[in-house]
């Protein structure tokens, strides 16, 4: 079970890029406009220090995940008790993601199908490659979807040059100003910075010294890539119709028409965003299980997994509508990344800082 | 694990037996090329819809040319635009599936009483055709344009699609339509069909609208006033000039090919001033005049007359515009936010007004890189 | 695994051959009572023949061969003259017994062995050897004087090429080890050989080369080959079965070649090759994805156009996997993909159909397959008698009555012209299997179907991990080096050291 730097980097962007694209920019531009590309570079730069926070934790214990130096640091309960809300939002998150998935498929192509029907498909599969061969099956998945992703993404930017309309960029920064530029950045700076993966990815580094450049890199990728996207949105739609389109970026692919002939290629995006979405709902699937097993100082990670996967189903069954997914995301970006994201990886951080100093002196 | 693969197996009978949820074989589907809503006399909303016969166009085929029944335009009435497309569906025996529509019409009384109540179904159904294009069908019915039989194609829609390249106009897309719409300093200029007492459409320029206002369609522009104004709006391609030149007795036509704009915007003791720079290159294909353009004066005094006699024309309508319609539809307000970002916060709220008292002088610049085959006319 | 285990003991349970256990005894002093023994062990065995003979007046000696599986000439010249014609040896001092006489004087022959044991005897009696049994001596000897018929050398009927070697295996171990060493001189190369099968006694020989194979890879096979507890291996593809590591896969784990040119090059790569005596497929292990789709001759040709060749076998291989289910994808689920005027024409085809487009495609997948088979086992002067009835009456006829739509024809026909073209002939079973369970998930779920569909196949290649090495390198996980080789044949001249490729 151990990751080389490119499987990675590739886990980062693969596991990132898809929902930030998916769902990150109608709202960035609601905000900010046509700075909306702006904001999520801006959201990039923000998240860097976040990033090195967690990743300096994690080289601080090296080879070991959250649930196990998070002990080691507080001690045996209070370790225990700290790590919870990691746990609890390792299940939410993928059966939120699940849903909300799940629902945008039965939209966009499948409207007549039962979305259980689809998501139960998805949680198999996923299912599948968590147990088939864990995280390192995941590094390899991502690794070889990761570059498709990015790779189909660069094509639907080139088709899509034809509809591009520069004027809809200008004026840059005078209509929205800094404080808006930097409030639409917030909710993707916490997104890239990604949901504490890193806490447990970088105990499975084969060199974990190289972690911090690994994350920079991949996280640079995504930051590119989805500035790229929220350019390219911006540019064919303008600012005033993007913020009106829930999935504009997927939208803006449907505008594509070469030779009248290839058109409509929405929906082989869709193809790459079931890959992404699979890549994601694994590695946060695989966390939940092995960081519960830990918790519960089980051997056998995958034994977790038939609790895990009925779980994170039925929950996605319950989720009730849209709204409660956009109050979920409010309430994440207000307060589960504060807290987890920033609070308690900073007060480890220096806890464990300085009895790394005390015990040198 | 094996208990699982055989849940898994159990899981795909299941849902092989119980149905293919989305599946709809072609032969289950109405395929729209071309949708067209209007408002018929008592208020309610008509759609439109132009089906095609694929069986009677495979037989047609077979038999050689006779695809007079290729078509059907189906139409119904309903309160909105779902319930009226929900009436044409209870008319058909297969589902609607507009994935294929090329054209969309609306009709000018709709036009004219204000579209903006039916813009929301455009970008909300998922399966709504952003690439479509748009048109007002002036003096008429979309449903009546629809029934025209074309002479190259299968059906109407697809000359349609065509017509506004073949002119030398930058399609204009439903897409755009509602860019416009949603815009703050533009209104949109939708291009117009009418039908002819033969029985066929025609091209007829474009129609004005006021976004503030419902959407509401408040005036036409003529082909050649159309011509000049998507000009200013960088929307032309390819055009044909034809000035005369009353020294030397004839005329001359110029096609241009290529064509740039300039709209810059200054502000003159507080008053803004917009200069609009058009300049073309093209090729000369008709001279009945005496001058050569070989020669350099000559060919000087064919560009400044030219320039001169467009600057005029592209004056006289800035001023139409300004003065009879009030809508900004050459996009200088989105100019001015975008060349003056802060002036436009305070001016934005008054556009229409502050529009049609603009200060704006034009600037043409034509060169005729090409002078055709010949020098000076064939037959003097 | 568990399935591997069971049948292990199984076999253990039933293993050793009876009569091997009945005679492993040691040869008398009396050769009336050996000869009896032996005959007992050959009982209505019509090939087996005893040739009685004495020399010097006194030593009576005993020949046993089988008839047609020795050399009649060889035994005439080198044994039988020399033994009956020449008079006692001189020179050698004392002479201990017959059986040292022959090995040191008499018996101009490469191979000699002294044996005891009957067991030991009797096999190699069956192997074509000569065993020479004298009076009062408690060994025999053993002569190896094989000679049998065989096939020549012919070309490779499976796995043409444009150019280079047209030798292929043959039935006989030795002589395909021999072509092996031929193209390698090398001591490095080494070839351990081993019996496995208690009735066959199936050679096999592992051939690697020292130091450029992984020895993970080397371990993991000769353990599983020591496992191996059956009665009998005819084919290699008996010892794939054994050998790999999962059966639950469709594709293959253990690549096979009758090339010799392609054998020598896999193992310059640090690949095993495992040959199997009465077999010219030979198993190349480990395989990778990309391995199947390599041809021959690859690295003879010009490598821009092999860099091409190779990229439109990528893609034909996606066509024979996706191209019907996509076909049904599009059309049932998407038909705004389509260009609206192909739609149309489509659609107007469609009209007349009286199946539903995935019953049509299935009916004509499973001719097509059934095609396929049906000219594989046909004698060959009726094989393309079938592809002609084929063709017209599926492709014409069906069209033209209406029961099949045309544009499903093409499909499926072009699916699996796409499937020829993956040059491995067994590599190219999976595509053709993955076609089905393929077209049902687009049947129903459309072209989320078929993404789930792949993820699950690429999860499955993922999890591939034969003899240690993983299916999908080097792609992921990923080397660079190598990586290069996957999507462009590069000039050897500019291959860095290390990646270089026979």
């Amino acid at each position: 079970m151990k990751l080389s730097r490119i499987q990675v980097v590739w886990i980062i962007v693969t596991t990132l890029i898809i929902a930030m694209i998916g769902l990150r920019i109608t709202p960035a531009i609601q905000i900010a406009k046509q700075d909306a590309w702006l904001s999520m570079l801006v959201g990039g730069i923000v998240s860097i220090p976040l990033t090195l926070l967690v990743v300096h934790l994690s080289i601080l214990h090296p080879n070991r995940t959250l649930i196990e130096f998070g002990q080691t640091v507080l001690g045996k309960w209070l370790g225990r008790t700290i790590v919870l809300p990691y746990l609890i939002s390792w299940y939410i998150l993928p059966a939120v993601l699940l849903r909300s998935f799940g629902d945008f498929i039965h939209l966009i192509i499948l409207d007549q199908t039962p979305v259980w029907i689809i998501m139960f498909l998805l949680i198999s599969v996923v299912t599948y490659l968590t147990y088939s061969s864990g995280i390192t099956g995941i590094g390899r998945f991502c690794a070889l979807v990761g570059p498709i992703i990015v790779f189909t993404l660069l094509v639907s930017f080139i088709l899509n040059v034809r509809n591009v309309e520069w004027h809809h960029l200008f004026p840059i920064y005078t209509d929205s100003g800094w404080i808006d530029i930097l409030k639409g950045s917030l909710p993707p700076a916490f997104w890239f910075a990604g949901p504490f993966i890193l806490l447990v990815i970088v105990a499975f580094m084969e060199k974990p010294k190289k972690a911090i450049s690994t994350a920079m890199l991949g996280i640079g990728i995504t930051v590119f890539m989805v500035s790229a996207a929220t350019l390219m949105v911006l540019l064919v739609f303008g600012p005033d119709l993007a913020a009106k389109l829930r999935f504009s970026f997927f939208v803006s692919i449907r505008t594509i028409d070469i030779l009248d002939f290839i058109q409509n290629i929405d929906i082989l995006i869709v193809f790459i965003w079931v890959f992404g979405v699979t890549a994601q709902l694994s590695l946060y699937f695989f966390i939940a299980s092995y960081e519960t097993a830990q918790w519960f100082k089980v051997k056998d990670w995958r034994k977790f997994i038939w609790f895990g996967a009925p779980a994170i189903f039925v929950m996605a069954i319950f989720i009730p509508n849209e709204a409660t997914i956009t109050l979920f995301s409010k309430f994440w970006t207000s307060v589960v990344f504060p807290i987890c994201g920033i609070g308690i990886p900073f007060l480890l951080w220096t806890i464990s800082v300085i009895k790394r100093k005390s015990v040198k002196l | 694990m094996k208990r699982t693969t055989n849940l898994c197996i159990a899981f795909l009978f299941l849902s092989v037996t119980t149905g293919c949820w989305n599946l709809e074989e072609p032969d289950q589907l109405s395929f729209v090329t071309g949708a067209g809503l209007d408002l018929t006399e008592d208020g309610k909303l008509e759609a439109s819809y132009l089906v095609v016969l694929p069986a009677s166009l495979g037989s047609g085929q077979i038999s050689g040319g006779e695809n007079k029944n290729s078509f059907q335009v189906m139409s119904a009435t309903g309160k909105n635009v779902s319930d009226a497309m929900v009436n044409v569906q209870s008319k058909l025996s297969r589902k609607v599936f507009s994935g294929h529509r090329d054209i969309f019409l609306v009709g000018q009384r709709l036009a004219e009483h204000g579209m903006g109540k039916t813009i929301d179904p455009f970008l909300r159904i998922p399966k709504s055709e952003m690439r479509s294009m748009i048109y007002v069908v002036k003096n008429g019915k979309p449903k009546d344009v629809f029934s025209i039989v074309p002479f190259f194609d299968r059906f109407i829609t697809t000359s349609l699609s065509d017509e506004q390249k073949a002119i030398g106009l930058k399609p204009y897309l439903a897409r755009e339509f509602v860019v416009d719409v949603l815009s703050e300093g533009k209104q949109p200029l939708v291009p117009v069909v009418g039908l002819n007492p033969s029985g066929h459409y025609s091209y007829r320029g474009s129609g004005i609208f006021n976004k503030a206002d419902n959407v509401k369609l408040v005036g036409f522009l003529n082909m050649k006033e159309t011509a000049y104004a998507r000009w200013i709006t960088n929307d032309l391609t390819r055009v044909t000039l034809t000035s005369s030149i009353p020294k030397e007795d004839g005329s001359i036509s110029l096609t241009l090919h290529s064509l740039d704009q300039n709209i810059h915007v200054q502000k003159i003791d507080e008053q803004l001033q917009i200069t609009v720079q058009l300049s073309g290159k093209g090729t000369i294909i008709e001279n009945t005049t005496n001058l050569d353009p070989t020669k350099q004066k000559d060919l000087q005094l064919i560009q400044d007359e030219l320039n001169q006699k467009n600057q005029k024309l592209v004056h006289k309508i800035i001023k139409k515009v300004q003065e009879e319609y009030k809508m900004d539809i050459f996009g200088f307000g989105e100019q001015v936010h975008q060349q003056s970002p802060q002036q436009w916060k305070s001016l934005k709220q008054n556009w229409t007004e502050t529009f049609s008292q603009l200060n704006v002088s034009v600037k043409v610049d034509l060169q005729c890189t090409n002078l055709g085959q010949t020098d000076s006319s064939i037959y003097p | 695994m568990g399935l591997f285990k069971k049948s292990y003991i199984k076999n253990k349970s039933k293993t050793n051959n009876p009569s091997k256990e009945n005679i492993s005894q040691n040869i008398d002093k009396n050769i009336i009572k050996n000869e009896q023994i032996l005959k007992d062990i050959f009982q209505n065995c019509s090939d087996i023949m005893y040739r009685k003979i004495t020399i010097h007046g006194q030593n009576k000696l005993l020949l046993i061969y089988v008839d047609g599986m020795v050399d009649v000439d060889i035994i005439i010249s080198n044994i039988l003259k020399p033994l009956m014609y020449e008079g006692l040896p001189q020179g050698l001092g004392s002479i201990d017994s017959v059986a040292q006489m022959c090995e040191e004087k008499h018996l101009s022959a490469l191979q000699i062995k002294k044996l005891s044991d009957f067991g030991d005897i009797t096999d190699h009696i069956l192997k074509g050897n000569l065993a020479i049994l004298a009076d009062k001596e408690t060994t025999a000897l053993v002569v190896d004087v094989k000679k049998f018929e065989t096939r020549s050398i012919d070309e490779p009927a499976n796995e043409p090429s444009l150019r280079g070697s047209r030798e292929s295996f043959t039935e006989s171990l030795r002589t395909n080890t021999t072509m092996l060493r031929r193209i390698i001189v090398t001591p490095k190369l080494k070839i351990e050989s081993t019996t496995i099968g208690n009735l066959t006694q199936t050679e096999i020989a592992v051939a690697y080369i020292e130091g450029t194979v992984s020895m993970t890879v080397l371990n993991k096979i000769r353990e599983r080959l020591d496992r191996i507890q059956t009665d009998r291996i005819l084919e290699s593809g008996n010892i794939e079965e054994f050998i790999e590591e999962t059966h639950f896969s469709p594709f293959p784990q253990l690549l096979n070649s009758e090339r010799p040119d392609v054998v020598a090059s896999s193992l310059l790569e640090g690949r095993v090759a495992i040959l199997t005596n009465g077999s010219p497929s030979t198993l190349i292990a480990p395989m990778t994805f990309w391995a199947g789709l390599q041809a021959p001759d690859d690295y003879h040709q010009r490598f821009i156009f092999v860099s091409l060749v190779r990229w439109i076998r990528y893609v034909f291989t996606i066509i024979s996997v996706l191209l019907p289910s996509l076909y049904i994808a599009l059309t049932n689920f998407h038909p705004e993909m389509i260009p609206p005027v192909l739609m149309l024409n489509i659609a107007i085809l469609r009209e007349s159909a009286p199946f539903p487009t995935v019953i049509e495609v299935l009916m004509m997948e499973i001719v097509f397959e059934g095609l396929q088979e049906a000219g594989i086992r046909l004698p060959k002067q009726i094989g393309p008698l079938v592809s002609i009835v084929g063709a017209l009456v599926i492709g014409e006829a069906a069209v033209n009555a209406g029961i099949i739509s045309a544009p499903v024809v093409i499909i499926v026909s072009t699916a699996g012209i796409a499937s020829f073209i993956i040059p491995r002939y067994s590599f190219g079973f999976p595509m053709r299997m993955l076609r089905f369970p393929l077209l049902l998930l687009s049947g129903i779920f459309g072209l989320f179907g078929i993404a789930i569909g792949i993820i699950v196949i690429i999860i499955h290649l993922i999890h591939l991990n034969p003899f240690g090495a993983p299916y999908l390198y080097p792609v992921t996980p990923f080397n660079k080096r190598d990586f290069k080789d996957v999507w462009i044949r590069w000039p050897r001249k500019l291959v860095k050291k290390g990646g270089d490729k026979a």
